[in-house]
């Protein structure tokens, strides 16, 4: 039985891993749809607490798969999910980059990489404008994000850890004063 | 910059240098199987000093050794611009890699793990070009699985070929395996903390801040060639406004940039 376990971890997440494009968020309601309606794992309320570790623990996003491994079969669960949703998509990129790396000198290539610079740039801005919305912070943490933006560009060589912390500290007291 | 303060005397340096090794390798070479991971050099085009840090040349050569960083300033001066410094961090090796993206993971609270490696790769160390990261960037976005993900297999690859994107891809994810399994189990334990989630929320919005500094670089950089200016606004409000799907604005946007690179470049020649 513990092998079917497995196996229905990798025909779940194995295919979420192609369809999770621009990141984890896009994928975020149907693995909620997989895991609690149709699998039956989880409660919605444990799906929600999930996510929010998820988000609060350091890394990526998508490690809410290696939660949902653990909770359904312990270590090697939280392994396999993690590998069947994180593994697919990484081989892929790798081939993409194998396949074009072999060609940088080329004019094309040259055009490529100028070309989808600015489309990064712009996509970075557009996921800093999201994790702002999503962060709940609204003014206040533009504020904060503004003033470690300037701490940074003017000390370049800024403890980025310690930064963090500081923030961290700073939004704490200012939620007990406020 | 110091670069070009260094690089006088690197090649003084440098001939030193080479007067060295070139007594070492009948005497070196063949007597070792295989170079250790830690000194390992990768990238495409080895720095002189480079096989002169085999173990068992150390003695004779701690001087070839001291003076790696100087190799690098001239191999940096015909790299594209942007490059601001990383004295002091040495060639990029798989087990450094492997070890900067496990401290990255480890540490990167709050979705700002982009702008960290922009920090560490591009800023601090540069090994990576601020153009090379950009692109790289796109590529990692455009294609499915963690952004971060995708974008250290692709700067993996180009600083040590497919060792280096393992390396990294490894080091990504094994922080934070336990790190969100360890918290799951805080959290069951002592769920309702109010502290602990605003500290953290603090943490993400100063990390935001790190994502700031590449748009604000970025940004600087595009309006060297204005048209990308309007590539860069185009994308971010499309994508950051509107919520439009990611990959259709990419592919258009992505089209519509290259085709304007591609006439700039024939244009050159």
């Amino acid at each position: 039985m513990k092998n079917n376990v497995f196996l229905t971890l990798i025909s779940v997440f194995v295919p979420f891993s192609f369809l999770s494009i621009g990141g984890g968020s896009s994928i975020i309601p149907g693995i909620q749809h997989e895991t609690v309606a149709v699998q039956g794992w989880l409660t919605p309320q444990e799906f929600v607490n999930l996510f929010a570790v998820a988000r609060a623990a350091p890394g990526p996003g998508m490690m809410l798969s290696t939660l949902i491994g653990w909770k359904i079969a312990g270590w090697l669960g939280a392994v396999v999910a993690t590998l069947a949703l994180m593994g697919p998509s990484a081989l892929l990129c790798y081939a993409v980059v194998k396949l074009t790396n072999t060609h940088r000198e080329k004019k094309w290539h040259r055009a490529f990489r100028e070309g989808l610079a600015p489309v990064g740039i712009g996509l970075t801005v557009a996921g800093s404008i999201m994790i702002l919305q999503l962060s709940g912070g609204g003014i206040w943490a533009a504020a904060i994000a503004a003033l470690s933006t300037a701490i940074m560009l003017a000390y370049p060589n800024v403890s980025v850890l310690g930064l963090l912390i500081m923030a961290g500290l700073v939004n704490t007291a200012a939620h007990m004063l406020g | 910059m110091p670069t070009g303060s260094g690089a006088s005397s690197a090649y003084a340096m440098d001939s030193f240098d080479q007067l060295i090794l070139s007594t070492i390798p009948t005497t070196v070479t063949g007597s070792i199987p295989s170079i250790p991971l830690s000194v390992m050099h990768c990238n495409a085009a080895p720095a002189p000093g480079f096989r002169a840090t085999l173990p068992s040349a150390k003695k004779m050569l701690t001087a070839a050794r001291r003076e790696t960083p100087m190799d690098q300033d001239i191999g940096r001066q015909n790299e594209p611009i942007g490059l601001a410094g990383g004295h002091g961090f040495g060639q990029p090796t798989i087990a450094k890699l492997f070890f900067l993206c496990l401290r990255v993971g480890l540490i990167s609270f709050g979705g700002g793990l982009t702008g960290w490696f922009y920090r560490e790769l591009v800023i601090l160390r540069g090994w990576v070009s601020e153009e090379d990261f950009y692109s790289s960037q796109a590529v990692a976005q455009m294609l499915p699985g963690p952004n971060i993900a995708n974008l250290v297999i692709c700067l993996g690859e180009q600083l040590c070929g497919s060792p280096g994107a393992l390396a990294c891809c490894t080091g990504i994810f094994i922080g934070p395996f336990f790190c969100v399994i360890a918290l799951n189990f805080l959290f069951e334990r002592f769920s309702g903390i109010d502290a602990i989630q605003v500290g953290t929320s603090g943490i993400a919005f100063a990390a935001i801040g790190l994502m700031w500094v590449i748009c604000l670089r970025g940004i600087r950089r595009a309006m060297k060639f204005p048209p990308s200016l309007l590539v860069v606004a185009a994308t971010a409000i499309a994508v950051g406004v509107f919520h439009w799907p990611l990959l259709p604005v990419v592919l258009s946007m992505g089209a519509i940039s290259v085709g304007l690179a591609w006439r700039r470049i024939s244009h050159e020649e």
